[in-house]
């Protein structure tokens, strides 16, 4: 019902122009996030007030627009611009400042996004921001399914950004990686002609009911399945990829594991960082340990 | 005058983070809103702000700020005459 | 399909229950006054403010002393969420999803906090969905949840993607609402934009100056036919129909002929199969902004001619963000239920620009059977939801 067909990532490694297989996995120097050059593709004044998470949202609509009329915006976020939200925070405090600016307090608004990108390309359409943590994602994916149900054709996504205090604080979680800042967008329709990939179903549940749902329905003859966590009880049984590894942590990542899963099932390739792949993948599991009980599952085929 | 004009120039390019601009492209008499530099109503408010922090001009009416910021020159205007 | 609204829950500057707010709406009693409870304004800025500290809505929330710290919006949005889930449970041969929504998440936490780093801790361990996240688990709601954060409109858009879900089959029945408390920050940043009026908010008046904010927050409970069935709850009203649509005009004002928010009334009108005429009253999103009330007013007179009824009810909560949708959606149930229109407060002058009036005295004995509420955010986010018998 829900059909991908273009995808655009901004993140560690030249996935902006290379995808994430070659631009970030099989790079060697996928050590920093590689920002396109803005002005090239977002034309005009207003690229001067827009926040780092707005210009990559944007730009990775542009690269997921093609000649489709796109019906709807849908947008995930975590924590939306930690930058200014922060500068307003800081303003507030400062006794110095007897008089407030008002860009940052704008550009913390969390459907600041969704908001400059319909304003950008001139979307009239269904507009919608999702922010729920670490399951942001999930909803926004589901939205966006509901409205190719609808009939529409759908530009969804997610961005997050990190500030430096966050690099320092030990709230990393039982795996290595570093928060980070990172989007990745897709074009969905419901036309499957052309299309990359389908989205089979797009769930939200707790840890055990997550547990049935794959033992009942993976297969590890012909299924991947790619997880935002590099422990998870199903990696005993099942060779798992983590997705976290290469995007590195922030909410809004199976966004990221959403569209390696298409590259996975669009490019001929047996291994992958270490992970051995079935000679033909029918279909692709991104597993969100989004917190200790929740678990976002998006399941996606040819 | 002139020097106070530059300023403002570069204080108009840095505070409203007009990257693809320099000083030399912003002639004293453009006009700043519509179709001359094309700023908008958030550029006005932060331009009060700008006034507020380096020059110590309080703007207490918003609606007056169409009139004040037409141009360089108005706004160099408006700050001599109503230097404290 | 039909979708049923079956619970009510709701907290705001002039109730804390149904019955409260009901009374202040029918007896013309605003809750806008000075802030009280936020320290360090550097202006008097006036609000719907509740008049409540963290503690005593903790323990209203609770029903007993909790030691946790929790953001003021979760604690609002806590009690009204438990009003309307009322007697509900957890069936599994009903299949039930949250939606939440707000625009302020935790930051009335953070911004208490002085040391930069600990204060971005603070942000980021408070992010938009820990108050969905909290209502979730306290109702043993295990399955899909989310929480909308396109501003002002977040609630009405939270609604609608709620209808959706069960026009669509993926839900039965639905808790769905929003909450946002009165912060530093959204005090400070709307007058950082210059459209905080110092005095009372004045929508559709043509001296207006600007909004004032408010505190609140909402919920209901969707049910479509099956989870009836079963329930046995009693409908309030039906959703008929909603629209979303983005004016792409300005980061955050409104085009000034309402584009955008024709176009979310007449895809509501559109999904609910009504005609223009149909619409006994409109609540309208009616901020008291010099920019809203002009784009808003335009747009309802030129779909709905001048004689439409129409009313903001923002006078008595204040502007309550986030949840303003949900809030005015439930007055607009008390407009049907009681047979009344309440008024846009505090109106003298008349706006030269419209022809269509705004309701400025109390209507009473008055069938009105469909209502149109409209919520409009920054970002040129417009939402209308319709409702009726």
């Amino acid at each position: 019902m829900a059909f991908i067909h273009k995808y655009s990532t901004i993140s560690k490694g030249n996935t902006f122009n290379q995808g994430i297989i070659d631009g970030c996995i099989n790079s060697k120097i996928a050590t920093e996030i590689t920002h396109p050059d803005y002005k090239d593709i977002i034309t005009g004044i207003n690229l001067r007030r827009m926040s780092v998470i707005v210009k990559m949202g944007l730009a990775n609509t542009i690269k997921c627009s093609s000649r489709n009329k796109i019906d709807a915006i849908v947008v995930a976020t975590g924590l939306a611009s930690l930058h200014n939200s922060e500068l307003f925070l800081c303003s507030l405090i400062d006794p110095e400042q007897s008089i407030l600016s008002p860009t940052p307090f704008i550009n913390s608004v969390h459907n600041t996004i969704s908001g400059e990108i319909a304003l950008h390309t001139q979307n009239k359409g269904y507009n919608i921001t999702y922010s729920q943590g670490s399951l942001s994602f999930e909803g926004a994916l589901l939205d966006s399914i509901l409205l190719t149900k609808e009939g529409k054709n759908v530009i969804v996504g997610g961005v997050d950004e990190v500030i430096p205090p966050l690099d320092n604080l030990s709230m990393k979680i039982k795996s290595k990686e570093e928060f980070t800042t990172g989007s990745t967008f897709f074009n969905i329709s419901p036309n499957k002609n052309g299309s990359l990939a389908e989205i089979v179903n797009c769930i939200i549940t707790k840890e055990e009911k997550a547990n049935y749902y794959i033992t009942d329905n993976f297969n590890s003859n012909e299924d991947v399945l790619i997880s935002g966590h590099s422990t998870c009880n199903h990696s005993k049984k099942i060779n798992t990829l983590n997705y976290s590894k290469f995007s590195g942590i922030l909410m809004t990542n199976p966004a990221f594991g959403l569209q390696l899963a298409v590259e996975l099932l669009n490019t001929d390739i047996s291994e992958l960082d270490g992970c051995k792949l079935p000679s033909r993948i029918k279909r692709v599991f991104i597993i969100n340990h989004a917190s200790k009980n929740d678990i976002g599952i998006i399941i996606l085929r040819k | 005058m002139n020097d106070l004009k530059l300023k403002l120039k570069e204080q108009l390019i840095e505070h409203l983070n007009l990257e693809d601009f320099t000083v030399k492209d912003i002639a004293d008499d453009l006009p700043l809103f519509g179709d001359g530099l094309g700023l908008d109503s958030i550029d006005a408010l932060e331009i009060i702000v700008m006034l507020d922090k380096n020059f110590n001009i309080k703007i207490s009416n918003p609606e007056d700020g169409a009139k004040i910021f037409q141009s360089v020159n108005t706004i160099a205007e408006y700050i001599e005459n109503n230097k404290s | 399909m039909s979708i049923s609204i079956t619970g009510l829950g709701i907290v705001s500057a002039i109730g804390m229950n149904l019955e409260e707010n009901l009374n202040s709406l029918q007896n013309l009693k605003s809750g806008i006054s000075s802030i009280d409870l936020i320290n360090e304004l550097q202006e008097n800025f006036i609000a719907g403010e509740i008049k409540l500290t963290n503690q005593e809505l903790s323990l209203i929330a609770f029903e007993k002393d909790k030691q946790e710290v929790f953001p003021r919006s979760l604690l609002l949005s806590l009690i009204a969420a438990k009003q309307a889930w009322g007697e509900n449970k957890i069936n599994p041969k009903i299949k039930t999803v949250i939606i939440g929504a707000t625009t302020v998440g935790g930051m009335d936490l953070a911004e208490k906090i002085l040391e930069k780093d600990v204060r971005i801790q603070a942000l980021a361990h408070n992010p938009s969905g820990i108050i969905t996240d909290y209502l979730a688990d306290y109702f043993h709601l295990d399955e899909f949840k989310t929480t909308v954060s396109t501003a002002c409109s977040s609630t009405a858009n939270a609604i609608i993607l709620g209808s959706r879900m069960i026009k669509n089959g993926l839900a039965d029945r639905v808790l769905v609402g929003g909450g946002d408390a009165l912060t530093k920050f959204t005090v400070n940043g709307f007058n950082s934009l210059r459209i905080y009026d110092p005095g009372f908010c004045k929508p559709f008046d043509n001296n207006r100056k600007g909004l004032n904010l408010g505190e609140g927050a909402a919920y209901i409970v969707l049910e479509n036919e099956k989870s009836l069935s079963i329930t046995k709850n009693k409908k309030v009203v039906s959703i008929l129909g909603w629209g979303n649509a983005n004016d792409a005009y300005h980061q955050t004002a409104s085009s000034p002929n309402g584009e955008g928010a024709q176009k979310s009334m007449q895809l509501a009108l559109e999904e609910a199969g009504l005609k223009p005429e149909d619409i006994d009253y409109i609540n309208a999103h009616g901020t008291a902004t010099v920019n809203n009330d002009l784009s808003e007013g335009r747009a309802i007179e030129t779909l709905f001619g001048k004689n439409q009824l129409f009313s903001s009810t923002k006078g008595y909560t204040g502007h309550t963000l986030a949840a303003s949708g949900i809030v005015e959606c439930i007055y607009s149930i008390l407009s049907i239920k009681h047979k009344t229109i309440f008024p846009t407060l505090k109106h003298n002058t008349l706006m030269p620009e419209l022809k269509v009036k705004p309701v400025i005295n109390i209507k009473k004995d008055i069938t009105i059977n469909t209502v149109l509420s409209n919520s409009f955010g920054f970002g040129g986010n417009n939402a209308t939801i319709i409702i009726g018998k």
